[in-house]
Formats: C-alpha cells, structure tokens, sequence
C-alpha cells in the first residue's frame, strides 16, 4: 500500500488557554485512517488538553478541527461520540459497582417499550464480548475485573459502537507486561479494520511497537508529527524533554563489588501469606537496590506490604539482627522501613493538603513542642527536600493535587525520606510519570542508595530495572524463581527467567 | 451445596427484609398485643409516611445527594393541606396543590445542587429549616390548621377488606396508605430497574465522572431525583395531614432523619451508586416497628427509652449489614 491512506482527523493551530494561562499554543494533530498515532510529551506538555478539547468536554478559543471529511466542533463529549471519536480512558470511565454489561451500555441503553430490556442487554454484551474473544461473566460487577479486562471491555464496546477514532489515553500504565501485549494485539487488530488510534502512553517501548508516526508536543507547543521509522528512541525522548537525552537513557548502574559485602539489613525466611506468598527467601543489604519483578500478581507488592507491615504472613523476617513481627505500618517506620505505594492518587497523596503538610505528615509528632506543630522546623525540612528532590513547584504552600504525576511522586519520596529510613520500599515508582522525571526519579533512587539506605524497587518496567538495580529477584505466582546480579540484570533474562518457571 | 450458597446469596441480598420479618416473628411471639390486625395495619399505616418519603429519598442517596428538607417538606404539605382546604375544601385540590408546593421546594433543592453547585447537605439543610420557618410564618407559630373536606380523611383511615375483631366489631384490614406506599415502592422498583432515569441514578453515584464521560447528564439526573424527592414528601405529607384532620407544621421534625435511616437500613450506601430501592421499605416498617412495640408495652418499657432502644438496634442491623458484606466481598 504505497498510496496515502486518507486523512481522518485534522485539527490545525488549536489554541486554547485557561485564565491567562496558555494550555495550547497552535498545535496541529493529523490522523489517517487505520493509523496508529502516538501523541507524546511530559506532563503539562497539553496531551490531555487536546484530547479533552477533540473530546468535546473543553471548547477550543481558535483552530479548526475536521473530522471525517467535514468541520466539526462539538459542545459535549455525547456530539464526539456520535461522530465516531471514542475515548478510553484509563481510570474514569466504570461505575465498579454495577454489572460489565451495564457499565458497557450505560448512556447507550437497550430498550424495549420504554423499559431497559436485561435480556437483550446481557445478550448483545456477551456477543460484543466474544466478538474480541473475552469469555467473562457480563453480569458480575465492573470492579471485580482487573484493569486490563476492563480496558479492553471499553475497548471491545467502541469498536462495537462504530468507533472510527479511538483515543487511548494512558491505556497500559497499570498492566503489566502480559497484559500490555494482549492490549498491543487488540491495538493491532482494531488497525486492520481500518479504525485509527490515537495512542498516549509514558512507555517508549510500546509507542515503537504499534505507532507509525508521533506528534510530539511540549509545554503548549507543537513540536512536530514523526514518521516513528525515520526517528530513533533516543531523538524522540529527546524532543519530548527538550534536551539531549542520550546520558539519561543509556544510564546503567556501576557494578560496585563493595555492596555485595554490606552488612545484610534484612531477610525473609520461608515468608507465606495465603495463595498469593509462598516461602518467600531473599537477602537486602545495605545500600542495595534490590529489584522485584514479575508479572501482576506475582507477588511483588504483597512482598513488600509484608515487609512494610501491613499484611499477615507466617514466616521469619528479621531486620538489623533481631526477627521482628510488625503488626501494623507504624511499627515498621519504628524500625526505619517506608513505603512508598503503587497506586499513588488512591494511596499515597492527601489531595487537598499542602505540599509542606504532605510531605512532613508521618514526622508531625517528632516537628512539634507540646503538641503544637513547629512550622519553622517543618519550612525548613519542606524546603531542604525541595530543593534536594527538585521538586517543581511554586510554594510549598501548594496543594499537592496541582502538582504533576512526577513531582507528586517526588513528594512521597520526599516523605519517605524524611523519616530518616534505612529501608525504603518503592512500588512501582516511575507509574503514570512522564519521560523527563521518570529519569530525574531514577536518579534520585541512586542517591538514595549512595546515601547508605536500601532501596526495594518493584517495578513492571524491565529496563528500569536493568538500569537502575544491584540485583533483581524475580518472582512468579507467589514463589521465588531466581534472581539475577549487576550486568546479568537483562530484560531478556528476566523474561527468560519468567518463561522457564512456567514450563517448570 | 449449589442450593445452600444461592439460600445465602438470598438472604445477604434481602437481609433488610430478613431483619424485618424477624422483629415481626420475634415481637409477635414476646407480646401477644403485636400481631394482630389492628395493630399490623397500624404499622403499616405509620410506615407508610416514612417508607413514601424513603422512595424519593432513595433516589437522592442513590446519586450521591442527601435530602434533609423531607420532614420539613412534609409538614409543609400538611399545612398547604389545611390553607387550601379554609377556601376551597376539595380533597383533589387539596392534594394537588400540596404535592406542587412541595415538587416547587424539592426542585429549588435540585436547581441549588446542580446549577449553583453548593452540597446537597448545605442546600437542603437551608431548605429544611427554610420551608420550616415558612410553615411557622403561616400558621402564626406553628398553630394547627383544621381540615374539614368532606372525604379527605379517607386518604390516611380508608382501608380495603375487613375482618370482624374478638369484640364482635368490624376493622379494616388494609389501610389505603399502605396501598399508596406499596403502589409507590413497585413503580420506584420498575424506574430504578428499567429506566435510564433509575440507571442514571446509580451511575452518577457510583462514579459521576464516569457518567459524564458516557454523555449522561448528570444535572438532570440530580434535579429529577430531588424533584422526585419533593414529591414524595407532598404525598406523604397529604396523608399525615388527612389522619390528623390538621395542618401543622412541625408533625414533621426530625422525620428527614427517619427516612434516611430507613434508606440506610435497606442497604443504600450514603456514598451513593449502589442499594435497592425496594429495600428502604422494609427499612421504614423496621424503625415503625421498633418505636411501635415500645409504645405497646409502655407498661414495661417507659416511651423515654424509644430514642436509645431505636439507636441500639439501628447500630446492631447496620453492623451486622456490613458483615455481611464484607463476608460476600471477601475481606483482604
């Protein structure tokens, strides 16, 4: 197919700002059919800006945007749904509670003399289902599905419903990787039938996978539109930061032999808890990165929640010598252990609180005098990791739901720090970060380590692990299969270590 | 083993209405005052204001809303009642004019919630002590207005079937109230079930963003169910009016408190998105039910300890509730 496929969606010199702030600065967005696009650029870059304005839900100050053939404008997202433009996004769109089939055809609802006609509602969702080769039980709630089946259940229903354009906003950014490749093939296959994607995602590896070109947008402004085969990862990232990015890509830790001497700081003996832990055995030294991988429910995070004293086990755990039973995640900060959580906005942040009280919230005992909290002590606390964890912000009086996905995250580093740990526990540390503080995190794990604390690092991104770990354990459905040491940590031995478990 | 799961998924489904035949087992087998007819439809005539007023409730918890203005709205019904009734004393009238007042009230509370965006708690708390204020204003502090329409008391003492009674007098079986609420819980069921008003209800409580991501309106869906709420109120309010003979403003103090109990009881979350509708009428005959007994047996119990015995139980059903729950869930 050599002839050029016909131009779906144009939206040229977009514009669009928010009380005297300048969201979009004239950014074009061209789609074929049947293509793939990515649209890459940090946080705040104005991806979501964009697409909320493509959507319907913001309204454009200038540019013009032609959809299908004709110029189009629409007031809500009901108008963009119509015309064929289905969003899918990552957290938003399911009512946990109420059924698959329900949550498929809510706003949409099929009907017989007025009433919704269950029969027929069950029915039609089980087809559209098993139409993309999903066999689950439509009546069961939403919420009992896990975050892929879900994605790809709104995914089977656009594609159900005539979508020419789907928008995937952050689709994979809590899969893991068995998950993301189903996702990808779905991707695939929606391609073939001519429908066009537009693919958001923080993960490099997949924008290469599926997208044929990449518009690229960075603070407002555009950037350019990429053929993906004639740009290199590394000139991609790079324009996505505005820099020159190829000392933080092609980081890879320096194997120091010293670290493999350190005193052990902790270790897990025979460790279970239920089906999801099975004799569980590793060693963390001191001033170590050790890595977690494996696939969702491998283990990893219970095996840090274990540790962090907030799941049941039977085993042995001792820490600095002595075994120790922690109750409750008090008695492990007792002990110098935090944690920082995967699910950042459901776990971690307090959104309508300051940065300041945000990060200092686990020592306010220890800041205060008689109970009343010292602010002098707290400012200057804030302001040291502020700076040290260069956190982007304009005050620390900030609330913290205005910060962006990374310096959010930066925050609970900030917060776990000042605790003084000698264990840290990071879940999944880089999730939902773009490119640019994804490194600047990285980074900062390695000074923490350098700073004699040991660094648990769970994380679904292999490469992070490769460049980021001393050693890596590798779990799977519950149990230990193998670890991997300085330059054998490789995202095909990890894979490989995976796979050979399973023929096991 | 199939059949002894689908026994437990049964009763953890209804367990409102398990809970509520067992107080009438367990009642009517401690005093032999209870079950009798008499009393039963009596019951079920007082359940009937607070189980009318749970439907429109239902619907606002459901959404994620509250409505504190139910008993003042309630009252308010009553005195239109008595006003219309000093220069018009049509029942029809009567009615219709209070249900409108009180469709006016309950829409003020939808507007408020959805176009000023202020908390359904703030709004219709104002509306509560509002519309209260209003009904003192009016009745010159809080005086009862007469009814005298010829036929309008058979909306609260009407009944249908009768029996004849151990003293040789003839009482009906069931009181017309009871026909309006149960009449009223089928039609709620079949909306909440098999309407995209219902459905809409429960989307936009469970998760309003998602709701707006499908193209629901949200707005309209709020203001319906309060409008829907200000309704119910006015019928309610007919009928309390109807078995007083009176229009009084304060018949309704602290009845908001009853129904959202009764809505809490059958299940609904407070946080919206999920419940059963039908559940919150077995919610209301409960708490008739608990301050029912205590009013038979005033020989034994004194009515002081009405409020604390109520209390007791409510919290005993609603932990029991949420083990339950908890148990289906499968605790982490």
């Amino acid at each position: 197919m050599s002839e050029e496929k016909r131009v779906l969606l144009e939206m040229r010199d977009i514009c669009k700002s928010f009380i005297g702030v300048n969201a979009l600065k004239g950014v074009d967005l061209v789609v074929r059919e049947g293509e793939v696009h990515a649209l890459e650029g940090e946080n705040g870059a104005g991806k979501s800006v964009l697409i909320k304005i493509l959507t319907g839900i913001y309204q454009k100050d200038a540019g013009t945007i032609r959809f299908d053939g004709k110029e189009v404008n629409f007031t809500s997202p009901a108008q963009a749904q119509e015309a064929g433009i289905r969003p899918i996004y990552q957290e938003l769109t399911i009512c946990p509670m109420l059924s698959v089939a329900e949550n498929m055809f809510m706003g949409n609802e099929i009907k017989k003399r007025g009433l919704i006609d269950w029969r027929a509602t069950y029915k039609r969702a089980e087809e559209i289902l098993q139409s993309v080769n999903l066999n689950i039980d439509v009546r069961q709630p939403m919420g009992q599905l896990s975050a892929a089946m879900q994605q790809m259940v709104a995914i089977a229903m656009a594609v159900s419903l005539d979508a020419k354009l789907i928008i995937m906003d952050e689709a994979t950014s809590s899969l893991d990787d068995k998950e993301v490749q189903s996702l990808l093939n779905i991707v695939k296959e929606l391609q073939k039938k001519n429908i066009a994607i537009i693919f958001i995602t923080h993960r490099m590896n997949e924008i290469y996978e599926v997208c044929e070109r990449c518009t690229v947008l960075k603070d407002g402004e555009f950037i350019g539109c990429y053929d993906l085969d004639k740009l290199p990862k590394l000139e991609l990232i790079s324009k996505m930061v505005g820099r020159d990015a190829s000392t933080i890509v092609n980081f890879k830790k320096q194997y120091n032999s010293d670290i493999e001497s350190n005193e052990v700081i902790c270790e897990f003996k025979n460790v279970a808890q239920g089906l999801r832990l099975k004799n569980i055995e590793f060693e963390l030294k001191k001033g170590e990165v050790l890595g977690f991988a494996g696939l969702l429910g491998s283990g990893r995070t219970e095996t840090g929640e274990v540790l962090f004293g907030i799941r049941k086990y039977t085993g042995s755990i001792t820490v600095k010598g002595k075994e120790v039973h922690y109750a409750n995640a008090g008695q492990a900060m007792k002990d110098n252990i935090v944690l920082c959580p995967e699910e950042r906005k459901r776990d971690a942040i307090f959104p309508d609180m300051s940065i300041e009280d945000n990060i200092t919230i686990p020592i306010m005992n220890k800041i205060s005098r008689l109970g009343f909290i010292d602010r002098k002590k707290q400012a200057e606390l804030v302001d040291k990791y502020i700076q040290m964890l260069k956190i982007k912000t304009p005050n620390k009086e900030q609330l913290i739901k205005f910060l962006s996905g990374g310096n959010q995250q930066k925050c609970i580093i900030a917060r776990a720090m000042c605790c003084d740990p000698e264990i840290i526990i990071l879940d999944e540390p880089t999730r939902g970060i773009d490119v640019g503080a994804k490194y600047e995190i990285e980074m900062l794990i390695q000074d923490i380590a350098k700073s004699g604390i040991s660094v648990i690092m769970i994380s679904s991104i292999l490469e992070e692990l490769e460049r980021d770990c001393d050693r890596v354990v590798i779990m799977r459905e519950g149990i230990v299969v193998g670890e991997l040491l300085h330059e054998d940590i490789t995202e095909e031995n990890i894979i490989h270590t995976i796979s050979e478990a399973h023929t096991n | 083993m199939d059949r002894s799961i689908s026994a437990k998924h049964v009763i953890t489904q209804n367990a409102t209405l398990v809970a509520a035949v067992a107080i009438i087992i367990a009642a009517g087998i401690a005093f032999d005052n209870f079950f009798t007819v008499v009393n039963l439809s009596n019951i079920f005539r007082q359940a009937s204001m607070i189980g009318i007023m749970a439907i429109g409730s239902s619907f606002v918890i459901l959404t994620g809303g509250i409505d504190l203005s139910a008993g003042s709205l309630f009252g308010f019904a009553a005195v239109m009642c008595g006003i219309v009734d000093a220069f018009c004393p049509n029942p029809f009238v009567m009615g219709l004019i209070a249900i409108l007042t009180c469709a006016g009230f309950g829409a003020l509370n939808g507007f408020c919630v959805t176009k000023l965006r202020i908390p359904p708690f703030i709004v219709t708390l104002a509306m509560m002590s509002g519309v209260q204020g209003l009904g003192l204003i009016i009745t010159e502090g809080g005086n009862t207005l007469p009814i005298t329409a010829e036929g309008f008391t058979n909306i609260a003492t009407g009944t249908i079937g009768s029996v004849i009674n151990d003293k040789g007098l003839e009482v009906g079986v069931v009181p017309v109230p009871a026909i309006i609420m149960i009449v009223g819980f089928v039609i709620a069921v079949i909306v909440s079930k098999y309407t995209t008003f219902g459905r809409n209800c429960y989307a936009v409580g469970g998760n309003e963003d998602a709701a707006i991501m499908k193209g629901i309106s949200v707005n309209r869906t709020k203001f319906l169910a309060y409008l829907m709420s200000g309704i119910c109120c006015g019928i309610a309010g007919i009928i309390v009016a109807a078995r007083t003979r009176g229009g009084q403003i304060t018949v309704g103090d602290g009845y908001e408190m009853d129904v959202i109990a009764s809505v809490v009881l059958g299940g609904t979350l407070l946080s919206g998105g999920q419940g059963k509708v039908l559940n919150s009428m077995w919610g209301a005959l409960i708490i008739t039910m608990i301050g029912n007994i205590i009013n038979l047996n005033s020989d034994v119990i004194s009515y002081l300890w009405e409020g604390t015995i109520t209390g007791i139980l409510l919290l005993v059903i609603l932990v029991a509730q949420s083990k339950m729950q908890s148990n289906k869930l499968g605790a982490r």
